[in-house]
């Protein structure tokens, strides 16, 4: 039975687990759970994951949750390269220390940042509440700051010298953001904060810009299937390639790719960091090929 | 204290404000306590503080267990809790304790009821799904998911929110992890939670007092 990782890439976790995943070239199925369906709440995910959350693994009858574990996990069962989560005593305690540190510090307000200002208005039909938004911002800045002032004025990457799990955890959780421009996002988004590795990259400058211009360009907007327009806030049913299908969800017909799970379309914004993470256009660390057949390679980035 | 390891306690109290003062600031910016100091090394995070001491002093497997399945059982233990039970159980314990303390105001029962709230999620699924299937909470050996368990649910406890009165497998579980820690150690550790705070105390310094209740009652709103 192959590695299953059961996830929905509107979340930060899920998308820390699907770049590790993508970017080491481990063997997984997508099972894409739709929180937005409801999807998480069903029997056949509660049996996946009984407290009813993405992201979940499944590998043979071993199942587990929490992002931070699901990547340790990896990590060591397919002896990820050692900066992700590095041998030595000390350099270790410092992505545990972050790791630890941003469930409560980074996560919980981003998330609720990203709840008040998308989902909450988009089950309710009511606008976004400016007062709450506001105060769920500010819950937010402590971390920003401690990271921008003292973290990262120390070092390049936000535990060690190098790119590790605590840089991937805070960098989809502030990939949720870019979605919703605020002033404050703005400067939290601005050359001097964000994943230290970009500073300067002309690629990064592109994405804060767009970032900043309003245009959508985190995951969860432009995502776009092929014959559905990009900016359509849709999803392809599935990724993976037992059951992925051109339904009429905005997916397209044909055969199924070679290899799974295999995105059907990336967004002009996210083929750049993708491909600064050596991953080409279509989130492949290979050459491989995409839907219509046709090979790709490394280097066919944006 | 249970693996021996040698170390040197720095008293932090935060009754009186000393996790705020330019001394602690020092080897945790971020003004929280747990903090170790090794040499030139700072560490902050409890779990990375104890996943640091098992690792450099080589403390017993079951602690954090080399085989992968069962590590990643403690791993995904010491992520959920953060949340689930850590938040919820220290917020009650300020509700509780603390902001009463320090305020003169009587305990908050609607707060108090709701925060308690909180907790119940966690308290079931620890022992309706978890300790229904083994005898601790992430393999069947006591581990750091327990012994972060065993002292955050001690918390409330500790001020008269027994927490472990409607769940029988997670007190069973308590009393388990107690034998294993060994009674007088934590009895040690829980001296001062155990003991009723002196309301005079948090007068002494007023302004010390006033700031500590603003940022209580902007945490637990």
């Amino acid at each position: 039975m192959p590695l299953e990782l059961f996830l929905d890439l509107y979340s930060p976790p899920c998308r820390a687990i699907y770049i590790f995943a993508m970017k080491n070239g481990i063997p997984f199925e997508l099972r894409s759970v739709e929180l937005g369906r409801g999807e998480h709440l069903k029997p056949e995910f509660l049996k996946v994951n009984p407290l009813g959350k993405v992201p979940a693994l499944k590998d043979g009858d071993f199942l587990l949750a929490e992002s931070v574990a699901i990547l340790l996990y990896l990590s060591r069962k397919y002896h990820a390269a050692a900066h992700w989560y590095p041998p030595e005593l000390q350099a270790c305690a410092r992505v545990d220390e972050y790791l630890a540190w941003q469930h409560t510090a980074v996560q919980l307000p981003a998330t609720n940042i990203y709840l008040c200002k998308s989902l909450l208005p988009y089950f309710s039909g009511q606008s976004v509440d400016p007062v709450r938004l506001d105060r769920l911002l500010g819950k937010l800045k402590p971390a920003l700051q401690h990271l921008d002032q003292e973290v990262l004025a120390a070092k390049p990457f936000l535990a060690t010298e190098e790119l590790s799990l605590a840089d991937l955890m805070e960098f989809t959780e502030l990939m949720q953001l870019p979605c919703l421009p605020s002033p404050l996002l703005l400067a939290a988004m601005s050359s001097k904060t964000g994943p230290g590795w970009q500073h300067g990259k002309p690629e990064w400058r592109l994405l804060w810009a767009l970032s900043s211009s309003g245009m959508p360009t985190g995951l969860c907007y432009s995502l776009g299937t092929p014959g559905t327009p990009s900016g359509t806030p849709s999803w392809p049913r599935s990724w993976c390639r037992d059951c992925w299908s051109g339904s009429a969800e905005g997916g397209v017909a044909g055969p199924a790719p070679l290899h799974s799970p295999v995105p059907i379309n990336m967004p002009c914004a996210l083929r750049l960091p993708l491909a600064s993470l050596g991953l080409g256009r279509w989130g492949l660390p290979t050459s491989e090929q995409n839907l219509e057949g046709q090979e790709m390679s490394r280097d066919d980035a944006a | 204290m249970k693996n021996g390891i040698p170390f040197e306690l720095r008293s932090v109290e935060l009754g009186r404000g000393e996790h705020l003062k330019p001394e602690f600031l020092k080897v945790n910016p971020l003004g929280k306590v747990p903090a170790l100091k090794d040499g030139d090394f700072l560490l902050a995070e409890s779990v990375a503080i104890l996943l640091y001491l098992s690792r450099k002093y080589h403390a017993a497997a079951h602690w954090y267990p080399p085989e992968l399945q069962a590590c990643a059982r403690v791993d995904e233990y010491l992520a959920w809790q953060h949340t689930a039970v850590q938040l919820p159980a220290t917020n009650i314990y300020l509700c509780k304790s603390l902001l009463p303390y320090f305020s003169e105001q009587s305990v908050d029962p609607v707060c108090l009821d709701r925060l308690l709230g909180k907790l119940k999620p966690a308290l079931q699924h620890l022992d309706r799904e978890v300790l229904a299937a083994k005898p601790f909470l992430a393999t069947e050996e006591l581990s750091l998911a327990d012994l972060m368990a065993f002292t955050e649910l001690m918390q409330p406890t500790a001020v008269g929110c027994d927490v472990f009165q409607d769940w029988p497998r997670l007190a069973a579980w308590q009393a388990r992890v107690e034998a294993a820690l060994g009674p007088e150690l934590v009895r040690d550790a829980h001296r001062l939670v155990l003991q009723p705070r002196d309301p005079r105390d948090a007068q002494r310094d007023p302004k010390l007092a006033q700031e500590l209740v603003q940022r209580l009652l902007e945490r637990l709103s």
